[in-house]
């Protein structure tokens, strides 16, 4: 532990320094008389210091925890020699929360008898943390000086968005050749009915619809819309974000990106992810439950940094990309670069719908008669961006946190069933 | 202070007293460990203060004033380091009491025997006024050593 003097030690050294000097100069004996109580107390604890030795053990009951659930943590120390009060201190990163024992908190340890704390951690973020970091602080016995020691027991948290169950889904134009759930528009082996048609040799006789055959006198087949799965990559702007005091866009995106990736791998699509910002971080289109791990884990990293740089299209690798994938964006639509990346991949062919997080929430009017003015100039600036999107074909709704995304999907899905697409 | 204060002192005395006794009042109040430290050197430096105006006789008075002034000191830091929410030990206010107590009677013993050898009509003893002399040089030493060993960020 490293000792360090406290503001006590200063002041009675200064009282001391303060009584002799002066009855060294002024010929005073009374000030040694007033200041010998706080000489004496200076002696006593500058010979009698001994730094404390205190072992400790902390530990986290779990790993991994969704938004609003919580775990324990456990922390156990054990003195060599009995402390009259140790203080401990658990550092809380912003994002979790700790109840269940006051923190700071302060015991006495008797000697080699463990004595055990318990708090309970929240997630109340998403995120990935470090938890774990304990300062413990000892005072000696006079007050003179306090013993400091960090406790590095840090343990990985991660701590997964609180997704919506999701219903609705966006329907790719385009689907892949494999099995899946999503009806194809094509025709092929399926279940789901697409059309008539004359028989011709070589289709089964259980396709033969004879209700349509005795109507025409001759033998008609049903065609079926086969079921495919598709390729889906979801594109998480973080060139920016707005935030508040109860949240922000990106906290918004990040559980959207979650229930949607969810729901796509359920249905056994594949699913990718890019997220453009300060930092370009790709996942390439997998399939299946560990991949949605793989999602998350890549999600709960993105954070909005700044940056300057003019990022575009041409970074992201092309086997992230697949051709006629369905390209579902979440941005704020508050950075041009975003807002261009996404003009761009409508014009190279990409099926591409925008789910607006509205940053409106996170904000507030400037004060003044400017004030108000530039947020209407702003305001106009986002309907103007959202006007070209919608002229170009792609489909883009404003979503905000706390309305059901559900209803946000069937407003692409409504948009995308009579859109016109217009290349850029 | 005593009440030998020369007239023209006492305004000042009585006003470095009234300071510090606000700011021990605020520092008991806000738990601002600065406010009592302030006001103990203030204290002392109100007592300095009626000693130089005052005619040149010993202060019989000056170990109880010493004793009161560390007792007064001990119990606001005390009070202090106090506020945060702790699980004590149950014969933690006992021992530090023991300390404390302990601690005045040596003080009581030296500022007698200081004062004693003092005391007018008794020969300068050379052993005392070294002692004196290294005591006063070790306190300076250790207080302009302290700010270069100090956690950063203060505290304590």
């Amino acid at each position: 532990m490293t000792r360090y003097p406290t503001r006590k030690l200063g002041v009675y050294t200064a009282v001391v320094a303060l009584g002799l000097v002066g009855a060294l100069v002024g010929g005073l004996p009374e000030l040694v008389a007033v200041v010998a109580p706080f000489a004496v107390l200076l002696l006593a604890g500058l010979v009698g210091a001994r730094p404390p030795r205190i072992e400790a053990r902390a530990e986290l009951d779990g790993e991994r925890v969704v938004e609003g659930q919580a775990v324990r943590f456990d922390l156990e120390l054990t003195a060599e020699a009995a402390v009259e009060q140790v203080e401990v201190l658990v550092g809380v990163p912003a994002g979790l929360g700790i109840d269940g024992g006051p923190n700071p908190t302060a015991l006495p340890l008797a000697a080699g008898e463990p004595a055990r704390l318990g708090w309970t951690v929240h997630g109340r973020r998403w995120g990935l943390y470090r938890f774990g970091r304990v300062w413990l602080r000892v005072r000696d016995r006079f007050g003179l000086f306090h013993y400091e020691t960090l406790v590095e027991a840090g343990q990985a948290l991660r701590v997964y968005p609180a997704a919506d169950a999701l219903k609705a889904l966006i329907r790719p134009h385009d689907t892949r050749a494999t099995a899946g759930e999503q009806v194809a528009r094509t025709k092929g082996d399926g279940i789901e009915f697409a059309d008539l048609r004359p028989f011709v040799a070589g289709d089964r006789v259980r396709r033969i619809n004879w209700r349509a055959s005795a109507r025409r006198g001759e033998l008609w087949v049903n065609e079926a819309h086969p079921e495919r799965n598709a390729n889906i990559v979801l594109f998480l702007d973080t060139f920016a974000e707005a935030r508040g005091a109860t949240g922000g866009t990106l906290d918004a995106a990040v559980r959207a990106a979650t229930a949607l990736a969810a729901r796509y791998l359920g249905r056994r699509d594949r699913v990718g992810l890019v997220r453009l910002g300060g930092t370009l971080e790709w996942l390439l289109p997998g399939t299946g439950p560990e991949h949605l791990h793989r999602v998350v884990a890549s999600l709960l990293e993105a954070d909005a940094t700044p940056s300057y740089v003019d990022k575009g299209l041409a970074l992201v690798p092309p086997r992230t990309l697949p051709p006629g994938a369905l390209v579902i964006a979440v941005t704020p639509l508050l950075d041009e670069r975003g807002a261009a990346v996404l003009v761009d991949l409508h014009a190279r062919g990409w099926d591409l719908a925008v789910i607006e997080v509205s940053p409106l929430p996170f904000t507030t009017t400037p004060p003044g008669e400017f004030g108000a003015l530039a947020e209407r100039l702003w305001r106009l600036q986002r309907e103007a961006v959202r006007a070209r999107y919608e002229r170009l074909g792609i489909a883009v709704v404003s979503w905000r946190d706390g309305v059901a995304l559900d209803a946000v999907l069937e407003e692409v899905a409504e948009f995308r069933r009579f859109a016109r697409h217009v290349r850029a | 202070m005593t009440a030998r204060g020369n007239a023209t002192a006492v305004p000042l005395v009585l006003l470095v007293e009234a300071v510090a006794l606000a700011l021990l009042a605020s520092g008991l109040v806000r738990a601002w460990a600065q406010g009592v430290g302030w006001a103990l050197v203030l204290s002392v430096l109100a007592y300095l203060l009626a000693l130089v105006a005052a005619p040149r006789e010993l202060d019989p008075a000056a170990p109880v004033v010493g004793v009161s002034l560390f007792l007064a000191a001990e119990l606001a830091y005390w009070s202090v380091e106090l506020r945060p929410p702790a699980r004590q030990a149950p014969d933690l206010p006992l021992r530090r009491l023991a300390m404390v107590v302990a601690v005045a009677l040596a003080a009581e013993v030296l500022a007698g025997t200081a004062l004693l050898s003092a005391a007018p009509g008794r020969a300068a003893s050379l052993l005392l006024d070294t002692a004196g002399v290294l005591a006063a040089v070790a306190a300076v030493a250790l207080l302009v050593g302290l700010p270069a060993r100090r956690r950063p960020g203060g505290g304590g």
